[in-house]
């Protein structure tokens, strides 16, 4: 999108913040010299890396080596196996955000679907910015970002910023409560004021487990969902009903626009040492 | 979206969405405390808000019609034994003054409007003559500031006649456009109806600022993982205006190696100076309490390089004292290569993200968010003069211990005359440095243009920081007045820019739209006091720096005051380090647990400590 | 306070960080084990046809067979029709978690070749992508892994349709993370040669990276392979629109040759001055200065030919050194092809830029002869003349030597005037950093290159300044200062036309240019620091006398064969042993030798051993 440069962080600041992310150590076989094919083995805890053992041999002759130098270098390596695994492993990083009118169950769909439980825990959403679920499509380790409004919803004051760098959105009302669906259009200016042009948005009618309180018809919000070129889905929190669907969903359509998107645009390809995080824009954060 | 009631308990009431009545918001509710965060607008950030070109038009309209005088009502029926009101200034419009908007470029489409103006184009230019007094021969510099003058005091009258019919003057401004239209036919022109119809794209600051990399902004959303809510760009250049051109300033190595303004013994001079003047040195003592501008001159570094270093790396004034010069161009130096080459970062999507994003992190930890909702007049206990709850504009009263409110709100009682701060808003068609990347978000230092000026400070910035429309700049003008906004930057603005009032100068950028206004510059307000109880503490609104060091250093005294024990903003949890209800926070769900006990009673532990 | 979250503690952290690793090891452990069974299984088979494999089982499971075990592997697998896509699925699983596992590589690429011969084309591409794309993931585990680039490199060679302007962009990427990743730098120069990008292009390339980082050798270096592509020196080079833009092998840097045109030079040094202007300290702009500057190559000649009757023998001098063994050298005497055996002056070198024959006996001893002489070079089509007339013991054929051939090579500009422009910024720099080094030697070398005899107060001034301000390399300093003051002397001698070479008391820490005193008849160099006479000193086939008093010499290993050596004198050096004077048995001709001063006076029975030892000395001072 834009041909600018993303901006490199400085790695002082992943520090800072990812002290625990970073694994704990590196491990490093490099053959050092080409010629007579000494090998090092470092450990680097941190950033100083500290020198562990060293080994010489030689390509051509391998038969002759002294079979306790090798050995000895085989030891270390499989001690050290366990400090090179990285703990971030996922294809795809997501955001998604959930917005629409409060106690339309938004919490608990996202709870129902995170931690399987229901109803959660009072007040839990204290502190919680967003949850983590990482799901695997096809092979395809997806690590999901789900975003609550934080209660801002409650007198209608949500953020501008919440709706920034979402890559979906799911609109959610209750199908039991007609104020929650007239709403929608408001939302939707919202959406359209604040949000990504490219954000995926998804209609959402929660509790479907109260069918015999339902006020809004299903084919009433499926026309407006296609009027407004929305997906569409009848929820319930409670039973677990079309819960994981919608996130499974919803990550599949991703992947795909993300795909799309990586086509149309080779820049953004994922590249060595960087993050398949799916950005439109190239920017720096401060995380 | 139903309105529900508020709840009517809290421990910190905050009036105002500013930078740092967010801060103190997200600092407060952080730690503990229960935070109802208001505002009578209907948007956040109040003087610190990004706008859509189309929330800025109405927000001007709102600023150019006549303020409404509100009714007091008189809530003292809600008063306990002992307790008096003091009710809260209106807030008036004040804080916005000399509010001036001009569009240059036609209202229609392109096609539309070569088509019907391409017959009569004689007719238009009459009619441009009767609002414009078009400078017909002004082939030199001079006549053309001269006549800057008249032209600026006729478009200001005609304002001033009709402000609230923005309409009208609309639909006089397409006849200066489709004169030049003719001049450069091959241009291609953004029409205002494009602005319009793609305004939601913008978003237009009322301040402007940019943060240092090593600020205490910066500092503070890494500290507070504030910065997950937002995204940044690079300033991706620093550039000066010196002798009618404008120039880039090489401030990073790598700049200074490129430089091709610079001879290398210049470049020499500049690095040493650099590298020397980040430690103190003996030197420097000696010069103690004079100008930084006589060390400068005394270095011998040559005017390209002296320019250079006071107005756009010190970005002081030249008789500002050695010390001061010497912390600005540490500060500028130290933030340098933190993020790129240049000292700056600037948020996507405007500084009017930075307030709601610490506005969420308070909402996250259980503050209340309300906007479109005011708070009319404290109750205050005779006794300790201490504001016990306040009284919204609905009559509730709402209990608090402690009370933070933006300045505007206690405008009248502060006695002082204020400072203001001049402002211009202009949309361009070009960047005022094109360069191979058309994705550069610039710092323009402008030197005084003439004796009496104030130093300008302009940033320019690409679409590509998400605040304007592909194909067109936003650029920012800040400065002290001296006069009214316009006074003070329209000269500038006519030097750097292609507009009817510099038509000579097509090879520059021409400007589509622009707003002018004055706002107060409130950094002299004091933080307590104005005959207000002890527990109410009051925002400043801006100050003239380009940084936020002034707000957060604010925003931190108020929490200190407000929680002296406490820690200020510690950092937001990890949500995967979050240990939700029946989830066991080491192993996996579905796996056996067997110390599910001990868990339980660590459990317990970490919720006793809370 | 009820509602509020509850926290992971950094225990809870740290033991769940630890579980989630000991899960990892347990699956890399598995997946290297099923990686090894199969080995081993295979290996049970051919262990009995195989000693050398079973006597290595035997001795304990050595791991350094792990190699000769996948090759059997392999070798067996295919022969039963056993490779499989697990095989690399599992060395998938184990490179992932660590890509330095070079053992495991070969392994897949033994597995990929072998599918190559089984599938279809279209199959074969999309393995190799997905091979790529794994590659990437290993990349960002560890983007200076040696395996990984390899690897890449190898799967990129051999994939069918390969889509260069990806891995390029992917190079750019990583460079960007890391300008000096130099397997990246590699690899990104394989993709350019096969893909043949353009040279103004990679030019481009480099300008951007100097500009946003000029500490960096591999760009500059860069620069310098594609600059003598770009804007060759010669003239009828093709212009540089006409450049045919792939580099084929015949325009590779190695071959062509290392000049650019005088206009780009210009450009290239005002880049490299705003590099050291900006920072004086930064090496690499520096290094990319001398280069620029020192781009000429002597041409290649004989130098010199020398005829010496009594001896009967030849030396030639060549501008560089030849190997005495291999030279095509031809020698006619009065029109006579000869038949001789051309060697080094010691058998120390095997490449030296004198070489020496001896003539057939009697050939030319009669002193009443006259005999032209000619020495061919046929390998360079070059050949000198040389007259031997009656009454003349010896006699030689040389260019009259100047300073501009013999020393000026390393520093070598066509224009004085350029050369003169760059000694004066370099000064102006040096009054801004009186103190920098690197600006210090630059000088000294463009002084060199424009007036050596001239300079040489300056010059030996800031070599002082040199030393005291990088005292860690004071020997270097005294090193290259002895040179310049020896080749001082050259030019000195060559202008006065003597055979007498001298330099007393000026603190000389090395001898070279040596072949430059191959008439030298005299020679004193007392009191200097002098600790060896090398080898290459035998190249002085005309000495006579050798002064050396007072400097350290502990060796006379140069002192070797020296036809018409008379006189040495070494009065208070280092020498030791009697075993350290072997070399002067050599000389046949050697009468007076002076020792005193020297440790070895003090042995025992030294004077017979010495008479002894050196026959042919009748003046010996202890």
């Amino acid at each position: 999108m834009t041909s600018s440069s993303a901006v490199v962080l400085l790695p002082e600041l992943l520090r800072i913040h990812d002290q625990r992310k970073r694994c704990p150590a590196q491990l490093w076989l490099c053959p050092l010299d080409e010629v007579t094919y000494a090998y090092q083995v470092v450990i680097s805890p941190g950033t100083s890396p500290c020198f562990a053992s060293t080994c010489t041999g030689h390509h051509t002759c391998r038969q002759r080596l002294q079979s306790s130098a090798l050995l000895s270098l085989w030891a270390s390596l499989l001690c050290l196996f366990q400090f090179s695994v990285s703990m971030e492993d996922y294809d795809y990083l997501f955001k998604i955000v959930l917005i629409g009118n409060a106690g339309v169950g938004k919490t608990c769909l996202v709870r129902r679907f995170t931690q399987g439980l229901f109803p959660p825990g009072q007040g839990a959403t204290i502190g919680v910015d967003f949850m983590i679920k990482t799901v695997d499509i096809k092979g395809e380790k997806v690590k999901l970002q789900i975003w609550d409004t934080a209660g801002q919803e409650r007198f209608r004051s949500i953020t501008q910023s919440y709706y920034r760098s979402a890559n979906a959105l799911i609109l959610t009302y209750d199908i039991t409560c007609e104020d929650s669906f007239r709403c929608l259009p408001e939302w939707l200016r919202e959406i359209e004021q604040y949000a990504n042009n490219q954000v995926v948005t998804i209609l959402v009618g929660n509790k479907i487990d109260l069918a015999e309180k339902r006020e809004v018809l299903r084919q009433r919000a499926e026309d407006f969902a296609e009027a407004q070129s929305m997906l569409y889905l009848e929820t319930s929190a409670k039973e677990s009903d079309n819960v994981e669907k919608l996130f499974l969903d919803l990550a599949c359509e991703l992947i795909r626009e993300a795909k799309q998107n990586k086509l149309d645009n080779n820049d953004t390809a994922p590249m060595p040492g960087e993050g398949k995080t799916i950005s439109y824009l190239s920017c720096c954060s401060l995380m | 979206m139903a309105a529900e009631e508020l709840p009517s308990e809290f421990d910190v009431v905050i009036l105002g969405t500013g930078l740092p009545e967010s801060v103190v918001a997200a600092a407060c509710s952080r730690v503990g405390q229960r935070v109802l965060h208001l505002d009578r607008r209907s948007y956040y950030a109040a003087n610190w808000a990004s706008f859509t070109f189309n929330g800025l038009l109405s927000w001007i309209q709102q600023y150019q019609e006549e303020p409404q005088p509100k009714e007091v009502q008189d809530w003292s029926s809600l008063l306990d034994e002992g307790e008096e009101l003091v009710y809260l200034s209106n807030p008036d419009s004040a804080s916005i003054s000399n509010l001036q908007v001009f569009c240059f470029t036609s209202e229609e489409d392109e096609e539309e409007a070569q088509s019907s103006d391409l017959p009569n184009p004689t007719e238009e230019k009459a009619v441009n003559e009767d609002t414009d007094v078009k400078p017909s021969a002004d082939s030199n510099e001079e006549a053309t500031t001269e006549k800057q003058e008249t032209v600026g005091g006729a478009e200001e009258e005609q304002l001033q006649v009709t402000p609230t019919e923005g309409e009208e003057q609309d639909t006089d401004k397409p006849h200066l456009s489709t004169a030049q239209s003719q001049l450069e036919p091959t241009r291609k022109r953004i029409t205002y109806a494009h602005l319009v119809k793609e305004g939601r794209r913008f978003n237009i600051d009322l301040v402007s600022k940019l943060m240092y990399s090593r600020g205490s902004l910066v500092d503070l959303l890494i500290k507070s993982n504030v910065s997950r809510y937002a995204e940044f760009k690079n300033v991706t250049r620093i550039l000066t205006y010196r002798n009618g051109n404008v120039e880039q300033v090489p401030c990073s190595r790598a700049d200074v190696f490129a430089s091709r303004q610079l001879s290398v013994v210049e470049k020499r001079k500049l690095m040493r100076f650099l590298t020397s003047c980040m430690e103190e040195t003996e030197e420097h003592q000696a010069y103690s309490g004079r100008p930084y501008l006589e060390f400068l001159c005394d270095q011998k570094l040559g005017d390209n390089l002296q320019h250079f270093l006071l107005h756009s790396i010190a970005m002081v004034t030249e008789d500002t004292p050695i010390e001061e010069g010497l912390a600005a161009t540490r500060h500028f130096l130290r933030s340098l290569g933190r993020y790129g080459n240049t000292p700056f970062l600037f948020p996507l999507y405007g500084l009017g993200e930075i307030p709601q994003c610490f506005c969420r992190m308070c909402a996250v930890f259980g503050g209340i968010y309300c906007l479109r909702h005011s708070v009319d007049c404290l109750v205050v206990d005779k006794d300790t003069n201490r504001c016990k709850a306040v009284i919204d504009n609905r009559g509730q009263r709402i209990s608090c211990s402690h009370f933070v409110v933006e300045d505007s709100y206690v405008g009248k009682k502060a006695a002082a005359p204020r400072r203001l701060l001049s402002r211009a808003v202009l949309i361009t068609d070009g960047s005022v440095l094109p360069s191979d990347s058309d994705q550069q978000v610039s710092m323009v230092t402008i030197p005084p243009v003439a004796a009496r000026y104030p130093v300008v400070k302009m940033v320019e910035l690409c679409p590509s920081t998400m605040t304007c429309i592909p194909g067109t700049y936003l650029v920012h003008l800040t400065c002290q007045s001296a006069g009214s906004a316009y006074e003070d930057l329209a000269p500038v603005v006519t030097r750097c820019f292609h507009t009817p009032d510099s038509p000579d100068q097509e090879n520059r950028p021409s400007v589509l739209w622009c707003v002018y206004f004055n706002m107060v510059d409130g950094s002299g307000v004091e933080l307590e006091g104005h005959g207000l109880p002890s527990n109410v503490y009051v925002c400043s609104g801006l100050d003239s720096t380009l940084g936020h060091e002034y707000a957060i250093r604010q925003a931190e005294l108020i929490f200190q005051k407000i929680l002296p024990e406490e820690d200020f903003c510690p950092p937001a949890p990890n949500p995967e380090d979050i240990i939700y209800d029946g989830e066991n926070p080491s192993t996996p769900a579905g796996e056996e647990d067997e110390d599910g006990a001990g868990e339980e009673g660590k459990r317990e532990q970490s919720q006793t400590q809370e | 306070m009820h509602g509020r979250i509850k926290i992971k503690s950094t225990a809870q952290q740290e033991e769940e960080k630890r579980k989630e690793r000991e899960k990892k090891l347990k699956i890399y452990v598995s997946a290297r084990d099923t990686c090894f069974s199969k080995v081993t299984r295979v290996l049970l088979i051919q262990v009995v046809s195989n000693h050398q494999v079973l006597f290595s089982f035997l001795c304990g499971l050595c791991v350094s067979y792990l190699h000769s075990m996948f090759l059997l592997d392999t070798h067996c697998q295919r022969k039963e029709g056993i490779l499989d896509e697990e095989a690399l699925q599992v060395t998938q699983q184990l490179l992932s978690s660590n890509p330095d596992f070079a053992t495991l590589w070969n392994y897949r690429r033994e597995i990929l070749m072998h599918l190559e011969t089984v599938k279809e084309k279209d199959e074969v591409q999309k393995i190799y992508e997905a091979e790529l794309a794994f590659l990437e993931s290993c990349l960002k585990l560890n983007p200076k892994s040696y395996g990984s680039w390899h690897h890449r490199c190898w799967v990129s060679a051999r994939l069918p349709r390969p889509d260069w302007s990806r891995e390029l962009s992917l190079c750019d990427r990583c460079l960007s993370l890391d300008d000096r990743n130099f397997h990246c730098w590699d690899y990104r120069r394989m993709v350019v040669k096969v893909s043949g990008v353009p040279v103004a292009q990679e030019l481009g390339f480099t300008d951007r990276l100097i500009g946003s980082n000029f500490s960096n050798y591999s760009s500059w270096h860069y620069r310098s392979t594609l600059l003598p592509l770009l804007h060759p020196e010669s003239p009828e080079s093709p212009s540089p629109s006409h450049e045919p833009p792939q580099p084929s092998p015949s325009h590779s840097p190695q071959t062509q040759s290392h000049r650019v045109c005088e206009e780009q030079l210009l450009k290239e040094y005002e880049l490299v001055q705003n590099a050291f202007f900006t920072d004086p300290n930064d090496q690499s702009a520096w290094f990319y200065y001398r280069w620029l500057l020192g781009r000429a190559e002597r041409e290649e000649m004989i130098s010199c030919v020398y005829v010496s009757r009594d001896e009967e023998r030849v030396a030639v001098a060549f501008s560089r050194p030849v190997n005495a063994q291999s030279v095509s050298l031809l020698l006619v005497l009065d029109g006579q092809p000869q038949k001789v055996e051309w060697k080094s002056v010691h058998p120390r070198f095997k490449h030296s830029p004198v070489c020496i024959c001896d003539l057939p006996p009697g050939t030319i001893s009669d002193i009443t002869n006259e005999h032209n002489l000619t020495v061919h070079w046929t390998e360079k089509y070059t050949h000198r003349d040389c007259a031997l007339y009656t009454g003349r013991t010896e006699s030689w054929c040389r260019d009259s030597a100047t300073d501009q051939e013999l020393f000026r090579s390393e520093l070598s500009v066509e224009k004085t005037s350029v050369l003169q422009s760059e000694l004066q910024s370099c000064n102006q720099l040096l009054e801004l950093e009186p103190l920098n080094k690197w600006c210090l030697l630059t000088i000294v070398l463009l002084m060199r290159a424009l007036d050596p005899l001239g300079y040489e107060k300056e010059t030996l001034a800031h070599f002082q300044t040199l030393k005291e301000v990088d005292p860690m390399r004071s020997a270097y300093y005294s090193d290259l200062c002895s040179k310049f003051i020896i080749e001082n002397t050259v030019l000195k001698m060559e202008y006065a036309e003597v055979r007498v070479f001298s330099i007393t008391d000026k603190n000389l820490t090395t001898l070279c240019h040596l072949d430059q005193l191959l008439l030298v008849t005299h020679i004193n160099l007392s009191s200097n620091q002098l600790q060896q006479l090398p080898p290459q000193f035998a190249m002085l086939q005309c000495l006579e006398v050798l002064e050396v008093d007072n400097n350290r010499i502990e060796n006379l290993e140069g002192v070797y064969h020296l036809p018409k050596l008379e006189e040495v004198l070494l009065k208070n050096n280092k020498i030791s042993a009697l075993a350290d004077l072997q070399p002067l048995a050599s000389c046949p001709k050697l009468r007076r030798l002076d020792l005193r001063g020297n440790p070895v006076t003090q042995a025992a029975n030294i004077e017979s051993e010495l008479t002894a030892l050196l026959p042919s000395v009748t003046d010996l001072l202890l």
